[in-house]
């Protein structure tokens, strides 16, 4: 990947922002802002990086809260924009309306946002993560904008950060000092999706080496099994994922484990079709949700989370906190033997689970009529 | 400058500008009578176009009147050698410009065309698109282009039915050999533009899906039956439909059959109606009842207290 940025875009201010002081010791092509192709040029657009400043809100919410589907509730900060990867099912490909990658040079700014929103509601916990719009560490060794983050993470009481990759882009991370208030968690899949959706990413063995890695360091471990995609032989794959992963660290190191299937806009379908075109995801048996997301047939991936999950009590025992990410009640019911009844009800169950689990990480004991009510 | 030439000594049947004009006079096509009957008064009087290697830009009609007639010279206009395609293209246009902007297809194969008679893509955008009623974009251009190298029978099915740009261009998504299958089934089908997307939809999934080729599909013994079979095309039509759908979801079928058979184990009045999310994504059942009468009222409360329609409606619930 090291190659594959070209071209840099500094926006006027940011010139002294880490990110761009990291950007300047590379020989990359400088252009401006306004040179950067359109996102029908999505490809072109992965070739070029800029910094820019914070643009209104950063914080929000993960954008795929619906009524039917349960959602974690987790809130997300969109530092980085686009990804250098190149993997087939990803919505950004259909997403995004500018070309080129980006990451917010100022991190104060983020970092004031956060305490400023998080500070209004003292008795809660958040999951902030920074992979809504990019992958958190792809282009770290460009940047160093994600530990910028980290360093800032370890004052916020009551915020957990999560950097969620398909990179090993870890070495920058392991001498910093976190405070133990970062998750760091991978997108894991089988050899074979790897291989064959998920282009231009670290491959499962460099995935698991640098998460060996950050658990040494003090970190604390997200596994996040989504998206499955169905093949044929897939179930013993992933239960053979599973244990891999739990051979790379111990369960006591992760946080949390989630689970979810291939899911996507009707309209991506002629998009990756176009994009990937050998790729087969999309050939499988799938409907369209009252989510307006097409994904397997419920029957297909209620069996194959059943495996999963199986698979993953059966490794890693009761200790890791599982969920299923945009979910049916019923799903849950089925997989899991229990449906959280609601968004609230869930982020508490998590934060629960944080704080019995890891004891000093969670600023006061969670209360569920809290979560519950002032959150739904 | 006008001057004589020998017919014989002009290209028709292979020049680069025919356009899918006709080059043999067809006595029988009435749209020929008029011109007809000048000719056969006055013979050639409004010279051809040729360019600099005899080649016809324009005058087929003509030419074929003239050698049907044994007529040995006519009059033609020779254009510069070296003329440029975009000084030429103009003139063919004018004369096929009712083919050439008949449908999106006959607009694609006129930009194929002007391509290949050597216009570049400056010369299509600004010169050519514009007058076929197109916005001059390259990015239309590449789309045209792409529905012109569709099969020439799927062509003409598009220019028969009208299709939309936007639905020719969805068709140039799909495999070749699986738009020739599907074709070769136009005869025996009703098909309309959404019925053809959805069955070439359907089968590339499918055939994705089961590692399976458009080559192995004619295998499939229920296609070949329902395509074969003794009734409409409309009947026929509905037929491939279902078994297509079941071959793309058949899980989702298989399940549905289950819940049907649940269902008719109910033995439900006739008034009263049980159904699902045929999707199975939504784990609900609804149950309905139609009363006109206080009997059917109390006929279908009867039957809601009974322990089978209880038992049937967990099962449902079970299954879903």
């Amino acid at each position: 990947m090291a190659d594959q940025i070209r071209t840099v875009s500094i926006e006027q201010g940011q010139e002294g922002s880490a990110p761009a002081r990291e950007l300047k010791k590379l020989d990359l092509r400088a252009i401006a802002a306004e040179e950067i192709p359109p996102a029908s040029d999505y490809r072109e657009g992965k070739r070029i990086l800029s910094v820019s400043s914070k643009k209104g809100e950063a914080l929000g919410l993960c954008a795929s809260l619906s009524e039917e589907y349960v959602c974690c509730n987790v809130h997300v900060l969109r530092s980085v924009s686009n990804c250098p990867y190149d993997c087939s099912y990803c919505f950004l490909q259909n997403y995004l309306t500018d070309g080129g990658m980006k990451v917010i040079g100022d991190v104060e700014a983020l970092v004031r946002e956060i305490k400023e929103k998080t500070k209004d509601h003292p008795w809660r916990f958040f999951r902030i993560g920074t992979w809504e719009l990019g992958d958190s560490l792809a282009l770290e060794s460009y940047t160093r904008a994600a530990a910028e983050l980290v360093e800032s993470a370890k004052d916020m009481k009551n915020v957990l950060l999560e950097l969620k990759t398909k990179s090993d882009a870890v070495d920058g991370l392991l001498g910093l000092d976190h405070g133990g208030r970062v998750v760091v968690s991978w997108t894991l899949n089988t050899e074979k999706i790897v291989r064959s959706e998920e282009i231009k990413t670290a491959n499962l063995e460099e995935r698991l080496d640098a998460m060996r890695k950050v658990a040494e360091a003090g970190y604390l471990i997200g596994a996040h099994f989504d998206p499955v995609i169905l093949y044929e032989g897939c179930e013993e794959e992933y239960e053979d994922l599973v244990e891999r992963v739990f051979k790379a660290v111990a369960p006591e190191r992760v946080a949390w484990v989630s689970i979810g299937a291939l899911r996507f806009n009707p309209e991506m379908k002629k998009k990756i079709e176009m994009n990937f075109p050998k790729s087969r995801i999309t050939s499988q048996e799938m409907i369209l949700g009252p989510d307006g997301k097409v994904r397997y047939a419920k029957p297909k991936r209620t069996a194959v989370y059943k495996r999963l999950y199986s698979a993953i009590r059966k490794t890693a025992g009761e200790g890791p906190f599982v969920y299923l990410c945009m979910e049916r009640w019923d799903v849950w019911e089925k997989v899991l033997g229990y449906d959280p009844g609601s968004i609230g009800r869930l982020d508490y169950l998590m934060t629960k689970s944080l704080s019995e689990r890891f004891p000093g990480l969670v600023h006061q004991k969670p209360d569920p009529a809290l979560y519950v009510d002032g959150l739904d | 400058m006008i001057k004589d030439a020998r017919t014989a000594s002009i290209a028709a049947e292979g020049s680069r500008y025919r356009f899918g004009r006709a080059v043999d006079w067809r006595e029988d096509d009435a749209s020929l009578d008029a011109l007809g009957a000048s000719l056969e008064s006055f013979g050639v009087l409004s010279p051809l176009v040729v360019d600099g290697s005899m080649e016809l830009v324009d005058g087929f009609k003509r030419l074929a009147w003239a050698r049907m007639k044994r007529v040995e010279t006519v009059p033609v206009i020779e254009l510069p050698d070296g003329a440029a395609p975009e000084d030429i293209l103009p003139i063919v246009l004018n004369e096929t410009a009712k083919e050439a902007q008949a449908s999106p297809a006959s607009k694609a194969r006129f930009i194929a065309f002007a391509k290949k008679a050597g216009a570049g893509d400056e010369v299509v955008r600004n010169s050519i698109m514009p007058i076929l009623g197109l916005e001059p974009s390259g990015k239309l251009m590449r789309r045209l282009e792409a529905v012109s190298r569709l099969p020439e029978e799927v062509l003409g099915f598009l220019d028969e039915k009208r299709f939309s740009l936007k639905q020719c261009y969805s068709l140039t998504m799909y495999p070749s050999d699986l738009l020739d299958l599907v074709f070769s089934w136009r005869e025996k089908l009703s098909l309309t533009a959404s019925l053809l997307e959805e069955f070439l939809e359907s089968l590339k999934d499918y055939l994705g899906a089961s590692g399976l080729s458009p080559r192995d599909l004619p295998d499939d013994g229920e296609i070949a039956a329902i395509l074969y079979s003794d009734t409409s095309a409309h009947e026929r039509t509905r037929r491939l439909r279902e078994r297509i759908r079941r071959l793309r979801y058949p899980t989702i079928t298989e399940v549905n059959r289950d819940l049907e058979k649940i269902k008719k184990a109910m033995n439900l009045p006739r008034n009263v109606d049980v159904r699902w999310d045929a999707s199975l994504e939504r784990k609900e059942a609804r149950v309905t009842i139609i009363a006109r009468k206080t009997e059917e009222w109390e006929e279908a409360m009867e039957k809601l207290r009974s322990g089978g329609l209880s038992d049937g409606i967990k099962s449902i619930l079970d299954r879903l």
